[in-house]
């Protein structure tokens, strides 16, 4: 039974070997036609709020639009099919940072039903990418271990250079960024840090995470401990970072202490570019322009705070009355 | 070993003389007259440091001259324009406020129909101002107005050393060129929904937009269809070659042929002012989604359209202007106003504003 078990996830590598992933010889993949006109999901996530039971925060919003994407929200709570179709008809899905049950939340089976569908997907050579972006790779990591391994950390509102593993190299993410980029990311202090769990190193090496994901980059919380900051799947299109990619140029909340500088702008802008033609791979489309136009999140009501938060919400699903 | 830690330590000290001598210049730049002699002894100083100063502190200059302007909050100030809208009496395309909000600006609406006073609080309090394109009157109205208003406190204030930026897009452009020659001088072209490479023009390399491109940029700018035209009006080359008022104020960074083969600029920007203009829609590749139109939404093209913000915002982060506290630039901020997106083949979203609405 033991032995079953050990080389139970050899012969899965095997089986998808076979039925072709996106990546058959490493990163060698082919590239498609691309797709110029990409559309990404959201995931809306549970708020207590009276205005919703969902929202989207605008800064995920403009981070993919500013790459030459546009966003529908994935709302909660709907039928299976829903989801099924929403992965069809768009290019990519984008977990955000925020604070959700895994298990029980709204999005938590939003995230479930979108993982499941893209995997399939991209087991079928139909290529589909997935970014979670703090929470939201936190919740990626659940749904690959199938279990919660995050651990209490010191790492909310803090802004650190990230430190690369070896392996960012040879990574999609970073192998092909502009020099600059690489020395801006690991030197300056442009990665914004907004949690107080995070998946520990021993932790991802000892854990089905490790297989799935390649590590790229780690940091150390203000205690010393160190964690996973940014990762990319090894045979799938799925992307993690437990910073905020899309603070700098967006997120103008006086009391975080965010660096706006240009350098900072430009990670932002390098990591959205790198994601949305990640989504220019693939051909999925809407059935017609008008569903286009109407699913994209620009229909929902969005609410700005006008005050030294400059908090700018999209409310997804209403309240039920 | 010891030399270079004396250097070090000279570098230091003149870094230090180099802010003093620029607090004492902003400090009498407000009180406009020097009342201290001890002041002036150490404001002369300082001159006389930094003429000692060679090569090395060449780099240090810029280094403080940088730190003392960098802004990285900069709001950006967008001319509203009439429209027939049942919505409001003026409107903003929200493809420009994207666009500049993608490299770290803020946008706030600078209204028309307002009174001098208006234009003076809000020019006081932002970092740059954006002439967008559209349809309106660049000889009278309100477009006109406003922007004419911008523009002369913009030309005070640079003269005075105070960094103050203007962007012209497409019809921008041409209210650039009414401003600046005190005439309408456009001529009629052929080319709506056009896309083009540039053609460069002499000396565009030692231009403010062009120095710090990239290769890349560069390559795709000049090579590749990635600058939209949508206008029946351009500024002819052979008009700006005989208007001085023009070639003297503005150096031609590029041109294009219309269908009907005539010349015009395509972007330009001031000898002696950070004002810039291009007759082509920057920012449509990542934001205009409209299916009629010929808009190029390819990597290549986006990669322009994020140069051309980032230079803008970076002029922006050079100008110190604030509003009085973060508050009140939120409640300025255009995310207040009303917005409407129209569901169909045009994913057209704009601001509306009405004069009525003035708090």
């Amino acid at each position: 039974m033991y032995c079953i078990k050990q080389y139970f996830g050899l012969l899965c590598l095997l089986l998808f070997t076979v039925n072709g992933l996106p990546f058959p010889n490493g990163n060698k993949w082919q590239e498609p036609t691309l797709n110029n006109r990409p559309i990404i999901g959201i995931l809306a996530q549970d708020t207590s709020s009276a205005l919703g039971r969902t929202y989207i925060s605008a800064t995920y919003v403009k981070f993919l639009e500013q790459a030459g994407a546009r966003v529908v929200p994935i709302r909660g709570g709907q039928p299976e099919e829903y989801y099924i179709r929403m992965v069809n008809w768009t290019n990519g899905a984008l977990i955000p940072g925020g604070v959700v049950n895994f298990a029980t939340s709204l999005l938590g089976r939003s995230a479930r039903l979108v993982y499941d569908a893209a995997l399939k997907l991209n087991r079928n050579q139909d290529y589909f990418p997935i970014w979670g972006t703090c929470m939201g790779f936190q919740l990626l990591c659940y749904l690959v271990q199938g279990d919660n391994l995050l651990k209490r950390t010191d790492s909310a509102n803090i802004s650190w250079p990230l430190t690369f593993t070896p392996d960012f190299k040879s990574s999609r993410l970073f192998g092909q960024a502009p020099e600059n980029i690489i020395q801006i990311l690991s030197t300056e202090p442009v990665t914004q840090n907004e949690h107080h769990y995070s998946i520990l190193t021993k932790v991802f090496e000892t854990s089905k995470l490790g297989k799935f994901f390649k590590k790229l980059s780690v940091n150390r919380d203000r205690k010393g401990v160190e964690f996973i900051s940014t990762v990319e799947g090894k045979e799938f299109p799925f992307y993690g970072v437990q910073w905020h990619p899309e603070k700098p140029n967006f997120n103008w909340n006086t009391h975080y202490n965010t660096d706006h500088g240009p350098d900072a702008v430009r990670v932002s802008q390098y990591m959205a570019n790198f994601f949305v033609n990640e989504a220019r791979k693939s051909s999925h489309r809407f059935p017609s322009v008008k569903l286009e136009a109407t699913n994209l999140i620009e229909n929902y009501n969005r609410t700005f705070s006008s005050d030294d938060t400059f908090v700018d919400i999209y409310y997804i699903d209403p309240r039920d009355t | 070993m010891k030399d270079t830690v004396r250097s070090d330590l000279d570098l230091d000290l003149k870094t230090e003389l180099f802010s003093k001598l620029i607090l004492i210049l902003r400090f009498h730049c407000d009180i406009s007259k020097v009342k201290d002699m001890n002041m002036l002894l150490q404001l002369l100083l300082c001159l006389a440091w930094s003429f000692e100063a060679s090569a090395t502190s060449a780099s240090v200059v810029s280094m403080t001259m940088d730190q003392r302007t960098v802004n990285n909050r900069p709001f950006i100030g967008i001319l509203t324009q009439p429209t027939s809208s049942k919505y409001g009496d003026d409107y903003i395309l929200s493809n420009y406020v994207k666009y500049l909000e993608s490299a770290g600006a803020r946008v706030v609406p600078i209204r028309g129909k307002e009174r001098p006073e208006y234009y003076r609080y809000m020019f006081k309090r932002i970092n740059g101002v954006l002439f967008p394109g559209g349809g309106a009157n660049t000889t009278q109205g309100s477009y006109f107005e406003s922007g004419k208003a911008m523009y002369e406190l913009a030309l005070k204030a640079n003269d005075e050393g105070d960094y103050f930026p203007i962007w012209g897009t497409c019809l921008g452009l041409e209210l650039l060129t009414v401003l600046t020659a005190k005439k309408w001088l456009l001529g009629n072209t052929d080319s709506e929904n056009l896309t083009l490479p540039l053609t460069l023009a002499k000396g565009y390399k030692h231009s403010q937009i062009f120095r710090d491109m990239p290769d890349n940029v560069l390559n795709y700018l000049s090579t590749e269809p990635v600058t939209q035209n949508n206008h029946q009006f351009s500024m002819l080359v052979k008009d700006f070659e005989t208007t001085s008022e023009l070639n003297e104020f503005y150096q031609i960074l590029s041109t294009n042929h219309g269908r009907d083969n005539l010349e015009f600029v395509s972007l330009m920007e001031a000898y002696h002012y950070p004002i810039y203009a291009s007759q082509w829609h920057p920012e449509k590749n990542v934001f205009k989604w409209s299916t009629g139109r010929a808009i190029n939404h390819s990597f290549h093209a986006i990669k322009v359209t994020q140069y051309m913000a980032n230079f803008f915002v970076s002029e922006a982060r050079k100008s110190s202007h604030h509003f009085d506290s973060a508050d009140q630039g939120a409640r300025e901020m255009i995310e207040n106003d009303l917005r409407v997106f129209v569901p169909d083949h045009t994913f057209s979203e704009e601001y509306f504003f009405n004069y009525t609405k003035r708090e």
